[in-house]
């Protein structure tokens, strides 16, 4: 006989640990360069604004991201950093949204030919499947599963790993003020609500930000390829010909493994990228390089100080506004 | 592409539903503590009222103590145990008045068997009981023991106790039998008001 139909009324709540999308009202990121916090503006019902913005700088090596070991190597620098952010946007003392560096988490793309019903078993198989690519225990790994797309005998999902002592490390940071995040994602993935969907050739994502970078193919609205490392470059200049030459190799792995021809290529640097960098990406993979920017409307109530901010840090905050839109 | 991912922990039921089982818990607290104020109001002045009952009724113990004692103090006097003596005196003679001779000689002679006759008859007062001393004679010893019985079985003696028995020394005149006597006493209570 099939009990399983007790499972969800006994263990109430013990299922998948992981929540779905929300809204916060605001939101911070922390990156090894910068932090940065927004206060959105608007109800869910209407359509959100930020209301306010603020970064600060961070001194290097107070943040070292790592999906294994502790990431925060000067506590007390980030907390003061995260203060100060508070003070500009405001602390509203409720659940907040938390974005994460890139390097924290780890983002797998896997095939099924068919998904338990259940959630909690469904998290398990994808944490068994994700396991050589975590640096730690599965077990330890929070996870959180989104299915791209459902046909017969075939089932793709996006998943996102990380350690749970990592992440609450970054939830502690912000603990004392606030009532926990209610919102808590990697920073490029907060980026692929910015993307067209009407597109139908494939899209390459290069999400730079504090000497990582990201980059994501795109093909009929799902992430195909996903790959994030630290580049080693010490100048602009090292960094334009890193991003580069990152971004020809994938054009052509695309190419040859996916099939895929790229029709857009997506450029989002944190601070804003030089034209340098435009230029040399736009050369090694011939072809014209978009800037992926907040929309501006988005930002129309914020002031010109906060608009220029906005402007170089706020793709993720304005990603998670579109994806709730 | 919209995206559904979250790393955040969910919410347990208990955190998603406190805030909405707070209100009608509340209400529902705020209605008991009503209800508990109003039983313990109530349950006060209850209390309140039983506690002037029963101060008012030591109060009127009290009040008929002091009378009490009063009245016993009354009774103390002098001229009021005098009188007191006077009405002892007086009942014992309506007492004395009310047992007659006559009228004890009749009810011993009920007693008597036909062979047997009452040979003496003596009614003394000792305080407020009256003891009867009687001598009987009878042709034998059954006539006796009947009458005997009977003084035991009758409701207007008591207490019967036989002091001496014998037979008589001559016999009786005609060559009759030889008389049995017993000579006894009894408490009367036939004179002894109901």
């Amino acid at each position: 006989m099939n009990w399983g139909f007790l499972k969800k009324p006994i263990f109430l709540g013990r299922g998948s640990s992981a929540a779905r999308f929300t809204l916060p009202a605001v939101v911070f990121e922390m990156q090894p360069e910068f932090v940065l916090g927004a206060r959105l503006e608007g109800s869910a019902r209407q359509a959100r604004r930020v209301g306010r913005m603020g970064v600060r700088r961070l001194e290097r090596g107070a943040l070292a991201p790592h999906p294994g070991k502790a990431n925060i190597e000067n506590a007390e620098e980030l907390r003061q950093a995260l203060s100060e952010v508070t003070a500009i946007i405001g602390n509203g003392g409720g659940r907040y949204g938390l974005v994460v560096p890139d390097g924290a988490v780890r983002v797998s793309m896997m095939s099924f030919e068919t998904l338990p019903d259940d959630a909690a078993e469904t998290e398990t198989l994808v944490r068994w499947k994700m396991r050589d690519k975590l640096p730690f225990s599965p077990e330890e790994a929070r996870v959180s599963i989104q299915v791209l797309s459902r046909e017969a005998g075939h089932v793709e999902v996006l998943a996102v790993a990380a350690r749970g002592a990592v992440l609450a490390e970054y939830e502690s940071a912000l603990e004392p003020a606030n009532g926990g995040p209610a919102l808590l994602l990697p920073a490029t993935v907060t980026l692929l609500p910015l993307l067209p969907e009407s597109e139908a050739r494939g899209q390459l994502l290069l999400h730079v930000c504090s000497r990582w970078m990201t980059s994501v193919v795109v093909v009929d609205s799902r992430p195909c390829y996903w790959r994030t490392r630290e580049l080693d470059a010490a100048t602009p200049q090292e960094s334009a010909r890193d991003v580069a030459a990152e971004a020809a190799r994938i054009l052509a792995s695309t190419r040859d493994r996916l099939h895929a021809e790229l029709g857009r290529v997506w450029l989002c640097a944190r601070p804003s990228a030089g034209a340098e960098m435009t230029a040399a990406v736009a050369a090694a993979v011939s072809h014209a390089v978009e800037v992926l920017a907040p929309r501006t409307d988005l930002g129309a109530s914020l002031t010109p100080d906060e608009r220029s901010v906005f402007g170089q840090f706020g793709a993720t905050v304005a990603g998670i506004v579109s994806n709730a839109g | 592409m919209k995206i559904t991912l979250n790393l955040s922990i969910a919410p347990s039921p208990r955190e998603r539903y406190a805030l909405a089982w707070a209100a009608p818990t509340s209400v529902l607290a705020a209605a008991g503590l009503v209800l508990l104020s109003f039983l313990a109001v109530r349950n006060f002045r209850e209390y309140r009222s039983a506690r002037q009952a029963r101060l008012d009724l030591q109060q009127v113990e009290a009040k008929m103590r002091e009378q009490e004692a009063a009245l016993k103090k009354n009774l103390e006097r002098p001229q009021l145990r005098e009188m007191y003596r006077q009405a002892q005196f007086v009942n014992s003679l309506i007492s004395q008045k009310r047992s007659s001779l006559p009228e004890l000689a009749e009810k011993v002679s009920k007693l008597l068997p036909g062979q047997a006759r009452l040979d003496g008859l003596a009614l003394t007062h000792s305080g407020n009981a009256l003891t009867v001393r009687l001598a009987v004679a009878g042709t034998s010893e059954q006539d006796i023991e009947k009458f005997l019985g009977n003084l035991e079985d009758s409701a207007d003696f008591a207490d019967v106790t036989v002091l001496s028995q014998g037979v008589a020394p001559e016999p009786e005149e005609g060559g009759g039998r030889v008389p049995v006597t017993v000579v006894c006493t009894a408490r009367y209570l036939g004179g002894q008001e109901p």
